[in-house]
């Protein structure tokens, strides 16, 4: 554990790096506090954030209380691997934009950058094994050629040269009206996609979102905008990812392991 | 703060707190977390997840193999705990809420009061309605139906219905016929004047009495009958 002292800017100096010439606004009585109250306001923004997440707990408890068989059949229907390694992507790329945040603030820029494009990189294959394992084979039964589920089920067509495999009955799992699977045991199933499909597609929404924001850090951290004594920017986005990572460490146990 | 409660110093009026004097402001610094912090919650953030996902393999599996049933609520219990765990360590190292403005804390100590709140006052409900379930049994009846509690049991009926029905069998019709009619004047029927006075406009239906020669209808207490009603 290290401490760094606030550093004063000195925006008189042509020569400074850009974050050496960072001026605070002039709203503000010192970048300290600009710190502290820019920080606080997007804490107030993640509080909304969380709420919102919250309406879609709150309908899985309620469902869940509801319609326990449907729950249990919907559960047993998705696979932990996948779930399992979307939570591990997530749990490295927080600790890789962490660490992005602390060579930030120690000035070792290449780090920095190598930090976000991996966060950024975590973030597509999250969204990768989302589409392409869970969303596309549940909703219309067309299996990605690398799904470990092909090996005990039997394709009757492909498509794009072989890059999807189509698997009749396996597809249709679809939320409320939508729903078309030939062979659910509870009426109430179309419930448990609906929370599924919302819950987990508003966070892979976030996912995108929070890809955007590092992508912003990073070009802007190649103009050396960030550095030791200006971060605020690489710490919002970080605190942003490390929302999306949160929801996700609750929406993992309850969608994919409580059966 | 304390340099303006120096005395040695000169009170200044444009900034009585003292917030441009040298010094204010950069008297707090920012921690760093440190790489070693960070790969150990890492680590401990891993080894969680290992825990959670084999609690409920390893349930699957004795369920399947053994036919060995745990309580529902053990597979839940573990499941959310170690996600409060994760959660608490995300949040403390990682968003650096161990390290910053307590403020900040209380932001989520209260978003997080909230949900519990809704998540709480729906579980209650949910969970009661085994007992209201029985009382509400049966057709819902306007201005309600009396069911057990204090009051009378109305046996499905309306409460006003029932009423009617119990003193219509104590008084028998008749009597019931002649304090109905009695009721359905009101307190001041037959006993006041139908013109208008000083306190009250009234209407006063059929011939007034204001023109000399014609007789003011009796009024008194004879008509107590429903007819013309």
């Amino acid at each position: 554990m290290t401490t760094l002292d606030a550093h004063t800017s000195n925006p008189a100096d042509p020569n400074a790096p850009a974050y050496a010439r960072y001026k605070h606004g002039h709203h503000w009585r010192s970048q300290a506090e600009e710190f502290d109250g820019t920080k606080l306001g997007f804490w107030l923004f993640l509080s909304t954030e969380v709420l919102l997440f919250a309406g879609i707990f709150c309908a899985y408890a309620i469902f869940r209380m509801l319609y326990p068989e449907a729950w249990a059949e919907g559960s047993s229907q998705l696979d932990w691997r996948f779930g399992g390694a979307n939570t591990i992507v997530l749990l490295l790329s927080s600790y890789t934009m962490a660490a992005a945040i602390y060579s930030c603030q120690t000035g070792k820029f290449a780090r920095m950058r190598m930090n976000l494009l991996i966060t950024i990189f975590c973030g597509l294959l999250f969204l990768a094994i989302k589409f392409l394992f869970e969303y596309t084979p549940k909703w219309s039964g067309w299996f990605f050629f690398l799904d470990p589920h092909l090996a005990d089920v039997h394709s009757t067509k492909e498509a794009l040269g072989g890059l999807f495999k189509f698997v009749e009955g396996y597809g249709g799992k679809r939320p409320g009206q939508f729903f078309d699977y030939p062979f659910a045991k509870d009426a109430n199933i179309p419930l448990w996609w609906s929370v599924y499909y919302c819950g987990t597609a508003l966070h892979a929404l976030h996912v995108i979102i929070g890809m955007i924001l590092i992508g912003r850090v990073y070009l802007k951290s190649l103009k050396m905008t960030y550095g030791p004594t200006y971060y605020t920017g690489v710490e919002i986005a970080g605190l942003y990812w490390h929302l999306v990572d949160l929801i996700w460490i609750f929406l993992f146990p309850l969608l994919y392991l409580i059966h | 703060m304390s340099h303006t409660n120096d005395p040695s110093q000169a009170f200044d009026v444009l900034d009585p707190h003292g917030f441009e004097q040298p010094g204010h402001g950069q008297h707090h610094s920012h921690v760093i977390v440190g790489p070693f912090t960070l790969r150990n919650v890492l680590i401990a953030l891993l080894f969680f997840t290992l825990l959670t996902v084999g609690q409920a393999q390893a349930e699957a599996y004795l369920s399947h193999a053994f036919h060995i049933e745990f309580p529902r609520w053990v597979n839940v219990v573990f499941c959310m705990g170690i996600a409060i765990i994760k959660a608490l360590l995300v949040m403390a190292y990682f968003m650096q809420l161990k390290y910053d403005n307590p403020l900040n804390t209380v932001v989520m100590a209260v978003t997080l009061f909230a949900f519990v709140l809704f998540l709480g006052f729906t579980s209650i409900d949910l969970g009661s309605r085994g007992m209201i379930y029985p009382e509400k049994g049966g057709q819902i009846q306007r201005g309600g139906m009396a069911q057990g509690g204090m009051k009378n049991v109305t046996d499905g009926h309306a409460i006003v219905s029932d009423s009617r029905d119990r003193w219509l069998k104590e008084w028998g019709p008749e009597k019931f016929a002649e304090l109905e009619a009695h009721a359905s004047h009101g307190h001041a029927a037959g006993h006041e004047s139908p013109r208008s006075n000083r306190d009250r406009s009234r209407p006063a239906t059929g011939i007034s009495g204001v023109i000399p020669g014609v007789a003011v209808p009796d009024l008194g207490h004879a008509e107590h009958t429903p007819a013309g009603h």
